[in-house]
């Protein structure tokens, strides 16, 4: 899908706001992936993403008209699936599905996309096991399309902070990658 | 170390400290281990490509929307309307069925029918097209 400008989706509110409720359906097309990516990390199992995505957007939906434009929607959009998607994780407190059924969508048809889809489990794993402050500062990093500056505006804080929560993420994954590596080689003994 | 070392990974690093960088990966034992570790996870959280929610899920969405609203209205602002309707016609249908009561509350029949009874109905039959007419519409706005 083409990706929609800053202008476009301001049009596309005002539609929804007049009454054009179909509309809607075009901003949930463009950043379904990436809120469903975001909640996948946090929650890390795809049913719960997925309740946490539906959730998220139809919250923004019913509080369209508190959306003042002064960001981007995507930013107001990602506010509201990280604060559910990180309520919905305290309240399940630990994540109760086993990494390991963790079902990997598509079918394995190649050596690269088994090795992928070992990745993707392998890095689930190690959020599983960190903080969800920390999981959530290295999402919005890696979704690629956010800057920092973003990124401080969605975790609520300062540009700094959230620069400084973000480096620790990345060493704390580091050091969870390394653990469950060291695991994993002691299992294989 | 690590903020260089992310720095470097980030692609924000100048031209010397990407020398520093390379140099020390080269000499630095502990250097290399940490820029080992830092750099499989960053390469693992740069290919993990974005997930996808199962098909039909924009539908599951706006269906999900469909189903929250009207209820929304149904229990803020219809229900409201038709109790107070409802206490209305029960309470008039009560005084025409036993005038007694009218005396009791000292209010009868002809007090009533006296207070320009039809300019007030016809007025409150006005209001209640009007409201059909602006919830109808706006139902009809909300329906995704």
């Amino acid at each position: 899908m083409r990706q929609l400008d800053k202008n476009q989706e301001l049009e596309i509110i005002d539609r929804i706001r007049n009454g054009d409720s179909n509309a809607y359906r075009l901003l949930v097309k463009q950043y379904e992936r990436y809120v469903f990516s975001a909640a996948m990390k946090i929650m890390g199992h795809p049913e719960d993403a997925e309740d946490v995505a539906q959730e998220a957007f139809v919250k923004a939906f019913k509080s369209l008209d508190q959306f003042d434009g002064r960001s981007k929607f995507s930013t107001w959009l990602y506010r509201i699936a990280i604060n559910t998607a990180i309520s919905k994780r305290r309240k399940k407190k630990f994540n109760t599905h086993d990494i390991d059924d963790t079902p990997v969508r598509g079918s394995v048809s190649n050596a690269n996309e088994l090795k992928h889809n070992e990745q993707k489990r392998y890095l689930q794993l190690a959020f599983n096991q960190m903080q969800e402050d920390d999981v959530t500062a290295l999402t919005l990093f890696y979704l690629k399309e956010l800057r920092l500056k973003e990124i401080a505006e969605i975790l609520e804080i300062e540009v700094n902070s959230a620069k400084v929560r973000i480096h620790r993420a990345r060493k704390k994954l580091a050091l969870v990658l390394q653990d469950l590596l060291h695991h994993e080689a002691k299992n294989l003994i | 170390m690590e903020d260089l070392i992310f720095r470097y990974l980030d692609g924000e690093c100048t031209v010397t400290e990407i020398e520093t960088v390379e140099a020390r990966l080269e000499t630095d034992h502990e250097f290399a281990t940490v820029f080992a570790q830092l750099h499989e996870a960053n390469e693992l959280l740069m290919n993990s490509s974005l997930d996808m929610p199962k098909r039909g899920f924009a539908n599951r969405v706006m269906k999900s929307l469909q189903v929250q609203r009207f209820p929304a209205i149904q229990d803020s602002f219809i229900v409201k309307i038709g109790l107070a309707m409802l206490l209305f016609l029960v309470a008039a249908f009560t005084l025409v069925a036993v005038p007694e009561l009218g005396d009791y509350i000292n209010l009868s029949l002809p007090d009533i029918l006296s207070r320009n009874t039809i300019v007030y109905a016809t007025l409150l039959l006005f209001f209640f097209m009007v409201l059909d007419w602006f919830l109808t519409k706006r139902a009809a706005k909300l329906k995704p």
